[in-house]
């Protein structure tokens, strides 16, 4: 028994965008007490499904740019695989760069907020947030931090919508926690924002708002639980 | 026979850690190492009526055990203040095979058990935490191979990730002297201030330190994957290695 990850991703996605972009933060944005990441951006979306059949080919060709992980469960008694998705995949893993994992734990750790994960792995700290607190799991540290996190070309994700249970209390402390400029329920990151909704039956990753010019038209599609949405 | 027993050495069944949110620690263990999660029982868990929740799982031969408080005083609640409310590795499980012998090496030794009692149809003897820095909790299984229902049978995965539990770390003042009188009460093998038990399962003591509470702070695990050798989760304040 054991878990797969596929990566999904056509090619890597979002390159670095000036700070400048980040200080159009939304109405009413306060700069976090540290001083703002100008590089933290998005990385890498990890999605969960209970087999590799949940998610089309043709689906996945549409996220061309955008840089997915899929992990599923690589064992085959459904009850199992089910148990498995739910207790262990619940939050879906948004993995950030631009910041120091050390860095993230240790405000994490003065904001009280726990670590789901804290991991070194090839001698590279990664943490990953309480997906209590936030929802789904935002991760930094390890591959998020190498360059392969970095393409050319428009950025692809715009902007992410993220269920929890307290959407400001979260909003609030990833921004202390990730240093960042946030919004009443929203994180500015360099090329795209985290937006944190009330969560209805489950929290999670709930859409991915993917740029303009990354599609020619205005449609959706839903791939690992999560709505894909073109926003042409 | 009886002779034999007497002189059986110990062998390292099971360690626990103990959190005030079994759920998450469960849930990070499950990720780290990629188990299917145990399923729970029906009814009231068979810890419940000495104040505290218990959830299992196993990696090879041995088990990890999360346990979780669930009323006050408990010596739990006890355990997590005088960490400063952190969780943390809580105890080292082990088995004898003469609890006679056991307590008269440890009365020799001068050593005092916390607890000495039938529990659950096994012997239970449990060292003062204060002895070894962390605490030793002994079982006379009977039958011998009945440890916690024989869990080799039992409801869990095996772990994709690690084949077994080699080993733990113990963070104790006077490592070496704590070895020395571990390995002559537990019939074990001394290695300078490790303890090598039954099939190579060592306990390393080492120095507290502002980063090492004393207690338990490592569990070796022995890698499926040998490039993942040198890779660590903290979990509950417990560095779990791949080696």
């Amino acid at each position: 028994m054991t878990a797969r990850q596929l990566n999904l991703s056509r090619r890597s996605a979002l390159g670095g965008v000036s700070a400048a972009l980040v200080a159009l933060g939304a109405p009413g944005a306060q700069a976090a007490p540290w001083s703002l990441q100008a590089g933290l951006r998005l990385a890498r979306i990890g999605i969960a499904a209970i087999s590799t059949h949940d998610v089309a080919d043709e689906d996945v060709s549409r996220l061309c740019g955008v840089s997915v992980g899929l992990r599923v469960p690589a064992f085959h008694d459904r009850e199992a695989r089910e148990r498995f998705f739910h207790a262990c995949m619940s939050g879906h893993c948004i993995e950030l760069a631009g910041v120091a994992s050390g860095l993230v734990a240790s405000r994490a750790a003065s904001a009280g907020v726990r670590l789901f994960r804290d991991h070194t792995v090839n001698g590279e700290r990664i943490v990953q947030l309480d997906p209590g607190v936030f929802g789904a799991r935002f991760e930094v540290g390890g591959r998020s931090s190498s360059p392969e996190g970095r393409a050319m070309g428009k950025p692809a994700t715009q902007r992410i919508i993220v269920a929890c249970a307290a959407p400001e209390r979260a909003a609030a402390l990833a921004g202390v926690i990730l240093g960042t400029r946030v919004g009443r329920c929203t994180v500015e990151l360099a090329d795209s924002c985290v937006t944190f909704v009330a969560s209805g039956s489950s929290s999670g990753l709930q859409e991915v708002h993917l740029g303009p010019g990354h599609s020619n038209r205005a449609t959706e599609v839903t791939i690992g639980g999560v709505v894909w949405r073109d926003e042409a | 026979m009886q002779e034999d027993q007497a002189t059986r050495p110990c062998r390292v069944r099971h360690y626990v850690l103990a959190t005030p949110d079994k759920e998450f620690v469960c849930n990070q263990l499950y990720d780290f190492l990629q188990l299917t999660p145990t399923p729970k029982r029906e009814g009231p868990g068979p810890t419940e009526a000495f104040g505290f929740t218990t959830s299992m799982m196993r990696v090879g031969t041995t088990l990890i055990e999360v346990v979780q408080p669930i009323r006050k005083p408990h010596q739990l609640h006890t355990f997590f203040e005088e960490r400063g409310g952190r969780d943390g590795g809580f105890m080292a499980v082990m088995q004898t095979y003469d609890a006679d012998a056991l307590r008269g090496r440890a009365t020799a030794a001068g050593l005092k058990f916390a607890m000495d009692m039938d529990f659950a149809g096994q012997r239970l003897m449990q060292f003062n935490y204060k002895d070894f820095g962390t605490r030793f909790e002994f079982y006379k299984y009977t039958p011998e191979e009945n440890w916690w229902g024989n869990p080799l049978g039992g409801p869990y995965s095996d772990s994709p990730v690690a084949e077994e539990i080699v080993g733990a770390e113990v963070a104790v003042e006077e490592p070496a002297e704590k070895a020395a009188l571990a390995a002559g009460v537990f019939l074990a093998r001394q290695d300078g201030a490790s303890l090598v038990c039954v099939d190579d399962r060592r306990i390393d003591f080492v120095q507290p330190s502002e980063t090492k509470l004393r207690g338990l702070t490592s569990i070796y695990l022995k890698a499926r994957q040998r490039d993942r050798a040198g890779d660590v989760a903290r979990i509950a304040n417990v560095d779990f290695r791949l080696v």
